[in-house]
C-alpha cells in the first residue's frame, strides 16, 4: 500500500493537531472478535475540513470515536497537539475533551429540557465559566449559526436542521481545536444536509476550527479540503480536493 | 452546570412518575411527622399528669435506702422534725424551686362500718396540693379541705367498692411507726380518678397532719420539690444532691420521670411503634425514589453519553442525578410538611377524645410538632434519596461513552 500519510496538506507538518499511529480497534462479542480498524495511521492538521467516507461497516464511527477521544484504541497511539492521550486519567481526558473537542451527533443529542440557548451554554458551564460570560458567549455562538431568534425554544419545537445548527453552536461555543461529527446529516433531508455542512464549512473558514465528519452523501464532498476513504477498517485513499 | 434547573425540569417533564414519588415522599414524611407529633403530645400530657396529676412534683427527696429498707426500719429512713427544719430551707433557697412540701405514705384498711378493703394512702399538705396541681385537672388528685383535718379523698373505684361518697364517713386502720394498731374516723370530702385502673381502687389522700398522727411520727417520709420548669429537673437534681451531701444528708433525689413508671412504659411502647412505622414508611419511600431514579438514569443514558463527550466528569453525572433525587425529597417533604400542618390543624380543632388503654380517663387527641424528629426524618430521607440516585448514576457514569451514546 502506498504511503498515504501526509499526502494532503503535507506542507503543514508542523501544525499537526491530531495524530493517529497504527490504530486498531477490535470489538469482542462473546466468542467473536470484530476487527473494526485494522491499523489506521493519520494526521489531521489545524484548520482542515475533512470528510471520511466509505461503505457501511467500514469503521467510520469507530475511527470518529477515537478521534473524539471518547473511545480508546485496542492498540496504536493517539496524540492531540503532540500529547499522547493513552496515559491520561478519566478526569484529565474529560477536561481535555471539554477544552479541545466539540461534538455534533447524528441525532443531535440536545438536552430536551433545556432551551436552545441553554443547550449551547452547557459546555461552558462544564468548564466552570462564569454565568455572565457563559450567556454572552452562548448567545454569540447561537448568532453565528443564525438562530439568535430561537434562543428560548426547546429542541422539540425546532426542525431537524435547526436542532443540528444548535448542536453546531454547542460544539463551537468553547472554541475547540477540533469538531468531530459522525454522520451529522444522516437525519436531515438533502436541503438541510447541504445547509448544515455549508455552515460548518463557513465556520471552519471564519473561526479556523478543524472539522472532521463522516457522510455517505457524495454531494457534500464538494465542500471539503480532504477526503479519507475507509474500507474494511483500512484507509484506502486520502486525497486533497482541488 | 445548572444541575438544579436540569433536575427541576426533568421532574416536571416526567410529571406522572414524579408525582407518584412526591406523593410517597410527602405522605411518608407526613405520617412520620404526624405520629411523632401525636406521641410528643402524649408524652407532654403524661409528663404533666405525672408532675401535676400524680402529684410527683419534679423531684422527690428521700433518705438513701428508704426504698429498700424503709419498710423494715421506718423511723430510721424518715426525716425527723429537726432534720426537716434543716433540709427544707436548703431546698427552698434553690433559685428554681417553687414549692417544697412534705409527704408521708401509709397503707392499711379502710372500712365503711360493715365492709373493709386495702388502701394505699398518702398524707399531703392540702394547700400545697393545690399549688402542685396548678391548673391541671383536679379530678386526677382530688381536693383536700384545709379546714377539715379529718377530711380524706378516695379514688373513685375505691369509693365504689365500699359505696363511699363525698359526705360519708369511714374508718382507717393502720399500724404506727412502732407497729401498734391505730384507727381513726375520717370524713370523705372528695373523690378523684388516678387515670390508672391499677391504682384507682386503692388510693386515698389525706391531710399531712392526719397521716402524721395515724403513723404516730412527727416528721416526713419524703419531700416533694416543684420547680418553675421541668427543663431544670436534671440540673436541680445534681445541684441539690451536692448541696444536701455537703450539709451532711445522705439523701437520694428521684425525678418524676424515674418515679412515674407509667410514663416510661408508655414512652417505651410508643417509641417502639414509632420505630416500626418509621422503618416501614422509610422502606416504601426509598423504594419509590430508587425506582424513579433508576428509570430516569436509564432513560437518560444518551444524555449522559452526550455530557460525558462534552467533557463532564463522572462526578458531574453523579451530581446531576443526586441533585434531582434531593430535589424530589425536598419537594416531597415540603408537601408533606404542608399536609402535616393541615391535618394537625384539623385534628386539633376537631376536639377528638378517647380512652387510652390502662387508663380510666378520657383524654383528648392532639398533635404537636416534633421539629427535631421531623428534621432528622428530612435529613435521613435526603441521604437515602441521594444514595438511591447515586448507585444507578454511578453505574451509568462508568459505562463507556460510546455505549451510552449508542443507547436508544
Ligand atoms: N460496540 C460494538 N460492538 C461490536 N461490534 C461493533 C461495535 N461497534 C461497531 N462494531 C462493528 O465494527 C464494524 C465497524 O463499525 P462502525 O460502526 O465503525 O462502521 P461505520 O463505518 O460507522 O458503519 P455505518 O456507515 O453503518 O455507520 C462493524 O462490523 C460493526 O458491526
Ligand atoms: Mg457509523
Amino acid at each position: 500500500m502506498a504511503n498515504l500519510e501526509g499526502t494532503a496538506a503535507s506542507t503543514a507538518n508542523e501544525d499537526v493537531l491530531l495524530s493517529l499511529n497504527d490504530i486498531r480497534r477490535d470489538y469482542v462479542l462473546g466468542e467473536t472478535r470484530v476487527e473494526a480498524l485494522k491499523g489506521v495511521s493519520l494526521r489531521i492538521h489545524r484548520g482542515e475540513f475533512v470528510a471520511i467516507w466509505g461503505p457501511s461497516g467500514s469503521g467510520k464511527s469507530s475511527l470518529m470515536n477515537i478521534l473524539g477521544l471518547v473511545d480508546a484504541p485496542t492498540s496504536g497511539e493517539v496524540s492531540l497537539e503532540g500529547t499522547p492521550i493513552a496515559q491520561l486519567t478519566d478526569n484529565a481526558l474529560s477536561d481535555l475533551r471539554s477544552r479541545k473537542v466539540g461534538f455534533v451527533f447524528q441525532s443531535f443529542n440536545l438536552i430536551p429540557v433545556l432551551s436552545a440557548l441553554e443547550n449551547v451554554m452547557v459546555p461552558l458551564q462544564i468548564q466552570g465559566v462564569g454565568t455572565a460570560e457563559v450567556r454572552e458567549r452562548a448567545s454569540q455562538a447561537l448568532k453565528d449559526v443564525g438562530l439568535e431568534n430561537q434562543a428560548s425554544a426547546r429542541p422539540d419545537k425546532m426542525s431537524g436542521g435547526q436542532r443540528q445548527r444548535v448542536a453546531i453552536a454547542r460544539a463551537l461555543v468553547t472554541s475547540p481545536s477540533i469538531v468531530v461529527a459522525d454522520e451529522p446529516t444522516a437525519n436531515l433531508d438533502s436541503e438541510n444536509s447541504y445547509m448544515v455542512v455549508k455552515l460548518m464549512r463557513e465556520l471552519n473558514r471564519s473561526k479556523r476550527v478543524t472539522f472532521i465528519f463522516t457522510t455517505h452523501d457524495p454531494r457534500l464532498m464538494d465542500l471539503v479540503d480532504r477526503k479519507l476513504l475507509l474500507k474494511d477498517g483500512l484507509l484506502q485513499a486520502d486525497e486533497a480536493v482541488r | 452546570m445548572n444541575y438544579f434547573s436540569i433536575g427541576f425540569r426533568n421532574i416536571l417533564k416526567n410529571h406522572r412518575r414524579s408525582l407518584v414519588t412526591l406523593l410517597s415522599v410527602g405522605f411518608g414524611f407526613a405520617s412520620i411527622s404526624l405520629f411523632a407529633g401525636y406521641i410528643k403530645y402524649v408524652y407532654s400530657g403524661l409528663a404533666k399528669q405525672a408532675i401535676h396529676g400524680e402529684l410527683l412534683g419534679h423531684l422527690t427527696v428521700m433518705k438513701q435506702g428508704l426504698r429498700t429498707e424503709g419498710r423494715l426500719h421506718p423511723a430510721q429512713y424518715m426525716f425527723s422534725k429537726e432534720e426537716l427544719d434543716r433540709v427544707m430551707p436548703i431546698l427552698r433557697q434553690y433559685p428554681h424551686t417553687r414549692l417544697v412540701t412534705p409527704r408521708m405514705s401509709l397503707s392499711g384498711m379502710v372500712s365503711n362500718g360493715t365492709a373493709s378493703t386495702v388502701f394505699v394512702g398518702e398524707g399531703m399538705v392540702p394547700e400545697d396540693v393545690k399549688k402542685l396541681q396548678g391548673d391541671f385537672q383536679r379530678k386526677l388528685s382530688g381536693d383536700l379541705k384545709a379546714d377539715n383535718p379529718i377530711g380524706v379523698a378516695t379514688a373513685e373505684d375505691l369509693g365504689r367498692i365500699l359505696n363511699l361518697k363525698p359526705g360519708d364517713s369511714a374508718a382507717l386502720l393502720v399500724s404506727t411507726v412502732t407497729g401498734q394498731a391505730n384507727a381513726l374516723d375520717v370524713d370523705i370530702v372528695d373523690d378523684f380518678n388516678t387515670g390508672n385502673v391499677g391504682t384507682n381502687d386503692k388510693f386515698l389522700y389525706m391531710p399531712f397532719d392526719l397521716a402524721k398522727s395515724l403513723y404516730d411520727f412527727d416528721g416526713a417520709e419524703r419531700l416533694i420539690v416543684l420547680l418553675d420548669d421541668k427543663a431544670f429537673t436534671e440540673q436541680a437534681r445534681t445541684e441539690l444532691t451536692a448541696q444536701l451531701k455537703q450539709a451532711g444528708f445522705d439523701v437520694e433525689l428521684k425525678t418524676w420521670l424515674e418515679l412515674s413508671s407509667f410514663y416510661s412504659q408508655v414512652k417505651r411502647l410508643f417509641d417502639m411503634i414509632f420505630a416500626f412505622i418509621f422503618s416501614n414508611v422509610f422502606i416504601v419511600v426509598v423504594m419509590s425514589i430508587v425506582n424513579s431514579m433508576s428509570m430516569t438514569v436509564v432513560e437518560r443514558t444518551r444524555e449522559i453519553g452526550t455530557l460525558r463527550s462534552m467533557g463532564l466528569r463522572r462526578s458531574g453525572i453523579l451530581r446531576l442525578f443526586t441533585t434531582e433525587a434531593f430535589m424530589l425529597v425536598v419537594l416531597g417533604c415540603a408537601g408533606g410538611l404542608l399536609f402535616t400542618l393541615l391535618v394537625r390543624l384539623a385534628v386539633n380543632s376537631a376536639g377528638i377524645t378517647y380512652t387510652p388503654p390502662n387508663s380510666s380517663n378520657v383524654v383528648s387527641l392532639m398533635v404537636d410538632l416534633d421539629v427535631p424528629r421531623m428534621a432528622r426524618t428530612f435529613v435521613m430521607l435526603s441521604l437515602l434519596g441521594i444514595a438511591a440516585a447515586f448507585f444507578p448514576a454511578r453505574t451509568a457514569a462508568r459505562k463507556c461513552i460510546t455505549d451510552s451514546l449508542g443507547h436508544v
